[in-house]
């Protein structure tokens, strides 16, 4: 340790400075405070021993000045002093760290210099320790900003102004662990994403960044709400730690507003509230969350509920029902209702200003988002969709807009062609048919069109190249055995097609178009009662008849032409 | 798996849910799923997930009818998209299984 030494008394320094030479440590002298002031400055000593009564500057002076010039850095300094007095004893620990009486004892000197020395290790420590948190703090702190530049710019234009729709979202830190995210769709027609994911902060917020992309990429393929929640279920899971989820409320609203669907999982019930006040229905969770389960566990059923004119629905995350009072009670759901089930407008500026006066505080605990979808016409777009509609069919709002939708609609015609190595694959439909799933105009009547293609399909298939015969169909073992012979025949299907048209037509009524032709020999339609659907084979047929507007064989029964209505 | 069966804690309901296709590339699996359990239970099957149906499917449940007995057999259909419910109701289905 390098001690600087102050003092006038030319012998005092000298007996010191060996003494402490004598101990390992180096040492500088100075014989006035000003000249201790000096010496400070120039050999930045680790402690300082500073006689009190000196000429030029006395050691409270100098004392204070060294200690000005050091700053935050720690330097001891211990007074040596003959004044006994309470008072000056005050004065050197006020100023200084420690005193010395003189004449100095030397073990005591030694001993001082020892406990000094601890200490100023210690405070050298603290204050590396202390300039390491400021540089990380400044750190982080740029982190943040950055990271936050970066989650506005992923997050930015997923909350569009959309009349009807209002949101309220209070974060409990600079990042959000809630989302939400609305897409209009062309036809007027709404997606609306409340979401939550486990806990708050940063970690929480960073999933909210593949869920918006997601969701726009899917908002803007028009796909079902259970295609999105199995998608973001997709993402999450292999996104987030097992220990955290994403609790989530997806809906979809027709662009008369009349028709929703929804997925929820792990929110608190949403409401539907009617113009009167009273609460119509509950959109409860009948999910897990979403990032919860496997992908093949994962289940996409969602809920179809109709809507009437002024049914104002609220979406909200629990930082609303579990908001707690000074008393450690939660807000809860019976005193949501309260407030909610009334005729009176701004059902979010009333909701948040019962929490805050139940909680007794302006902040919210947790992050607490709300979600307001008011259902009337009165977008634009909705307007110019009934405008347009006029000129159709009459029928019900929804149907117009459906028809004015449609009418927007590019056609299309396409062919697929497979060959016996594609049909080979175990699902060889599975292409045409996501792709016929996500189409705007087929997928209400989904379930309808993918049944009818996979019966025509499996007919050219079985019957027309493998030639199988349905009869074998019969008897208690005869699925087994038809299935079994038709997977040998089909492995060594050596040549033959099946060709697919697929078409699409933008007017009205609304249909699609399904050509199936395939390279066998046809079979005699003539002997098939189309109308019986009560024989054990032979069933599919008549179904078709039954769903198609039109059907009609060609080449001899080797290509079968359908028309499926739309709506 | 697209087939997926759960009995009900007292033992007297099988529901047997149908994922994604139902046709016949569950023709075992869904076999197995009522074979196992026989007579004397109520099923249940859950379409909810159901995306299509075609015929062999009508088949396969016109068989596990006459495996549990023809008029004898408890079977109930749940959960029915529209789509799925008319080619049900088409094929006359709905005078043989309970259709909800």
């Amino acid at each position: 340790m390098k001690v600087l030494v102050v003092d006038d008394d030319n012998y005092s320094r000298k007996l010191i400075t060996y003494v402490l030479e004598e101990a390992g440590h180096s040492v500088c002298v100075a014989e006035d405070g000003q000249k201790g002031v000096d010496a400070w400055t120039r050999e930045q000593p680790d402690l300082v021993l500073m006689d009190l009564m000196m000429p030029v500057m006395d050691g409270y002076e100098s004392a204070t000045r060294i200690k000005e010039e050091a700053g935050q850095l720690f330097v001891p300094i211990v007074f040596m002093t003959a004044m006994s007095e309470d008072k000056a004893m005050v004065r050197c620990l006020e100023v200084g760290d420690d005193f010395l009486l003189k004449p100095v004892n030397l073990v005591m000197l030694q001993a001082k210099i020892r406990v000094h020395e601890r200490n100023l290790e210690l405070n050298r420590q603290v204050f590396e320790q202390n300039k390491e948190l400021a540089y990380f703090r400044a750190k982080v702190s740029a982190e943040f900003d950055m990271t936050q530049q970066i989650m506005k710019v992923a997050l930015q234009n997923n909350r569009p102004f959309v009349d009807g729709v209002k949101v309220h979202c209070s974060p409990h830190s600079t990042f959000n662990g809630d989302l939400v995210l609305v897409h209009e769709k062309r036809d007027g027609g709404l997606y609306i994403l409340v979401g939550d994911f486990t806990g708050h902060g940063l970690a929480s917020s960073i999933g909210s960044v593949p869920v918006s992309q997601a969701f726009s990429t899917l908002a803007e393929r028009n796909s079902a709400v259970g295609v999105m929640a199995r998608e973001f279920n997709r993402i999450l899971y292999r996104f987030l730690p097992r220990t955290m989820f994403f609790a989530m409320t997806l809906l979809e609203l027709n662009a008369s507003r009349t028709l929703l669907e929804v997925w929820a999982g792990g929110l608190p019930d949403a409401f539907i509230v009617s113009p009167d006040g009273t609460l119509k229905r509950r959109l409860g969770s009948n999910h897990m969350p979403v990032g919860a389960l496997e992908h093949h566990e994962f289940e996409a059923f969602v809920e179809k509920v109709e809507l009437t004119e002024g049914d104002k629905i609220l979406i909200y995350t629990d930082g609303v029902n579990e908001a707690t009072n000074p008393d450690g009670e939660l807000f809860g759901e019976e005193r949501l209702l309260k407030v909610i089930c009334s005729p009176e407008p701004d059902l979010i500026g009333r909701t948040l200003t019962a929490v805050k006066e139940f909680m007794q505080a302006e902040t919210f605990q947790d992050d607490l988002s709300m979600l307001v979808v008011h259902c009337k016409e009165t977008s634009r777009k909705v307007e110019a969709i009934k405008k347009e509609a006029v000129s159709g069919e009459s029928g019900t709002a929804v149907e117009q807009g459906r028809v004015a939708q449609e009418f927007s609609l590019p056609a299309f015609h396409a062919e697929f062609h497979w060959s016996p190595d594609q049909l080979r694959e175990p699902d060889p439909l599975q292409l045409v048919r996501s792709w016929l799933e996500h189409h705007v105009a087929i997928r209400a009547q989904k379930e309808i069109v993918l049944s009818v293609l996979s019966e025509v399909f499996n007919n050219s298939l079985d019957h027309g190249l493998l030639s199988m015969d349905s009869k074998a169909k019969e008897g208690p073992d005869g699925f087994d055995t038809y299935y079994r012979e038709r997977e040998r025949r089909l492995k060594t299907l050596a040549s033959g097609f099946i060709t697919l048209e697929v078409g699409y037509e933008n007017k009205h009524p609304c249909e699609i178009l399904l050509v199936v032709r395939d390279s066998g020999r046809g079979f005699n339609y003539h002997d098939i009662d189309l109308d019986d659907s009560e024989s054990t084979f032979g069933r599919g047929l008549p179904v078709i008849k039954a769903l198609c507007s039109e059907m009609r064989f060609e080449d001899e029964g080797a290509t079968i032409r359908l028309r499926i209505p739309l709506s | 798996m697209s087939i997926d069966s759960r009995l009900s804690s007292d033992g007297k309901t099988l529901t047997i849910g149908v994922r994604g296709r139902f046709d016949f590339s569950v023709v075992n699996e869904f076999r197995g799923a009522y074979e196992a359990k026989g007579k004397g239970v109520h099923y249940v099957i859950d379409l909810k997930q159901a995306e299509h149906i075609d015929s062999s499917a009508l088949g396969m449940l016109l068989n596990m009818r006459s495996f549990l007995g023809g008029d004898e057999a408890n079977i109930q259909i749940i959960h029915c998209a529209p789509g799925i419910r008319k080619i049900l109701e088409i094929s006359r289905f709905d005078k043989k299984f309970q259709i909800s």
